[in-house]
């Protein structure tokens, strides 16, 4: 058995969990714990330790999804859930007060990672606040070299994120050809 | 007045009424541009009606005799000869005219479009018709064809054969939206846009949330204004008030989605003129795939002229298409989002050099498989497609 992985990550409330569970084939394992900080005026039920949701490509392999939590303490298993992974998504909570800020940390947090592999990015809840819009975020990664796929991604729509993940394959090889 | 013959058209199992109706058209919209000739010697473009009795053997007898004459087949169904332009009962003058200009241009003559500022202004906004082959809309097949059109690929070498895909954008309505977009940004003020052919149905452009555009226009209608000559449209352009757009059935879009697919339709294929296909550049960012209208293999040029500078020519080699799905792509994206030239002069040999081992690498990663993970990769996106 073949076993690959992806990594879903991004601040709290960014829609890593329905993400997932948009596109996994099984029931998403959620891993959940009562916030017991600030997160919890946010969001009362936050992923603590992490999602896991699985797509089958074939009898033979499989391709794991890792949603990492969302709160900075936990950081030290964003490292292990990271290894051996294909690429990363990065989810944006456009609501949030400091999505910049909330876009360094996650790609400085990930870098070897990033250099590694590949990240894309989906900006949630552009319904509820359209700036910054998709070109200011193009605009504020021109300093870092980054030229990821930045798209609107409502996390539970499975085509948003669908495409989302095919942007990460199309990433790591531009070449690649639909093969059954 | 343009001075050349009258396109021959014939028409085969047509009923007496309904050449009669024909004759109509030709002699109103269609007057002095196209003439209903009575011999298949005479005939530049055939028009077949496949709801007659016996239809297949007579549409076999018809092609054993005529098998390269451009043909469009008219029925009620879908059930017609996939080789044929197919369009559908009941049909609309527009779209018969317009589906003979494209007949027209294929068979390199120039397009005239004086017959579509003659018709009944409504004609051209319901889509009752399909012009696309008789086959379902999820064939990718005839999407494609649909956007790119049917140009073979050219010789790149040759700048006649270039010229000759390639169009002005600026001749087209393509450029009259692009700046009500640039002007209403800028300005922060309101516009709205008509054409001759669409006076009931103008198009508004608002500077809000980056830019929207309000239009009762369907898509069919669009793509009939990017195929007629922007000059023929008599397009006017005026600010307006917010409260001048009535939001009932309006179709709102993103302006940088609306462009986008008015783009693609332009192009359908085409080169914007004067673009330097051997150059290489590098797309600004990618698109927004998950709010415009995606094209087959659009991401994956995406993802390739993202990653490093690299030449048109080179892109269709290197991932092996069609270059008019390059190329739309390249009109679309370049209307949209833009392109850096490659930032150092060929006469800096270090970067040159280094730039070379980049694109030969990806060369090589792209044909030869090498990329870790290639096969496993190719799995993966073959899952994500049948999802």
């Amino acid at each position: 058995m073949a076993n690959y992985k992806i990594i879903f990550t991004g601040p709290v409330g960014a829609g890593k969990t329905t993400a997932i569970s948009s596109i996994s084939d099984i029931p998403p394992v959620r891993t959940d714990e009562e916030a017991s900080d600030m997160t919890r005026e946010r969001k009362k039920n936050t992923t603590v330790a992490m999602d896991y949701g699985l797509i089958k490509i074939n009898q033979t392999e499989r391709i794991h999804l890792y949603g990492t939590p969302g709160q900075e303490r936990f950081d030290f298993m964003w490292e292990i859930l990271t290894e051996g992974g294909v690429g990363l998504i990065l989810l944006l909570d456009n609501t949030r007060p400091n999505c910049f800020g909330d876009l360094h940390f996650f790609l400085d947090a990930f870098k070897e990672f990033i250099t590694k592999t590949k990240v894309v990015i989906g900006i949630t809840r552009t319904d509820m606040k359209n700036a910054p819009g998709i070109e200011d975020y193009h605009r504020e990664l021109r300093s870092t070299g980054l030229k990821p796929a930045i798209f609107e991604v409502d996390a539970r729509k499975k085509d948003d994120v669908l495409m989302l993940l095919k942007a990460l394959l199309y990433s790591l090889d531009p070449g690649l050809i639909d093969n059954e | 007045m343009i001075d050349r013959p009258a396109l021959g058209i014939v028409t085969h199992c047509f009923t007496e009424r309904a050449r009669n109706m024909l004759q109509l058209l030709f002699s109103g919209p269609g007057r002095n541009l196209y003439q209903l000739v009575d011999h298949d010697r005479d005939a530049d473009i055939g028009i077949f009606d496949f709801d007659c009795v016996n239809a297949s053997t007579q549409w076999d007898i018809y092609r054993s005799r005529h098998p390269k004459l451009p043909t469009i087949v008219l029925s009620l169904q879908d059930k017609v000869p996939p080789e044929a332009v197919f369009l559908r009962k009941p049909l609309a003058s527009a779209d018969l005219l317009l589906t003979i200009e494209q007949l027209r241009r294929q068979t390199d003559q120039k397009p005239l479009n004086k017959a579509l500022e003659a018709l009944p202004k409504t004609d051209l906004d319901t889509p009752t018709v399909s012009t696309r082959s008789a086959t379902t809309a999820m064939d990718t097949g005839e999407f494609e064809k649909d956007i790119f059109g049917r140009e073979p690929d050219v010789d790149l070498t040759s700048r006649n054969e270039i010229e000759e895909i390639s169009y002005d954008p600026k001749r087209h309505y393509q450029y009259h939206i692009s700046e009500v977009i640039r002007q209403t940004l800028d300005d922060n003020r309101p516009r709205v846009i008509e054409s001759l052919i669409h006076q009931n149905k103008p198009v508004f452009v608002t500077p809000a949330d980056g830019g929207k555009v309000f239009t009762q226009l369907s898509d069919h209608a669009l793509r009939n204004l990017c195929i007629v000559s922007a000059s023929d449209q008599k397009i006017s352009i005026r600010e307006c008030a917010n409260s001048d757009i009535s939001h009932q059935e309006i179709k709102a879009s993103s302006a940088k989605a609306f462009l986008w697919k008015i783009a693609l339709w332009s192009s359908r294929g085409r080169l914007p003129v004067g673009t330097d296909v051997h150059r290489p550049m590098q797309l600004r960012h990618w698109p927004n795939f998950t709010r415009i209208l995606v094209t087959p293999n659009a991401m994956r040029i995406a993802a390739l002229m993202t990653s490093r500078p690299i030449s048109l020519s080179e892109v269709a080699k290197t991932l092996g298409l069609p270059q008019r799905s390059v190329f739309s792509f390249f009109s679309a994206a370049n209307a949209t989002i833009g392109f850096e030239a490659a930032s150092f002069p060929e006469t800096d040999l270090a970067k040159t050099e280094d730039r070379k081992s980049q694109l030969e690498q990806a060369l090589d990663m792209a044909q030869s498989g090498t990329t870790p993970h290639r096969g496993f990769l190719s799995r993966m996106l073959g899952r994500l497609m049948r999802s």
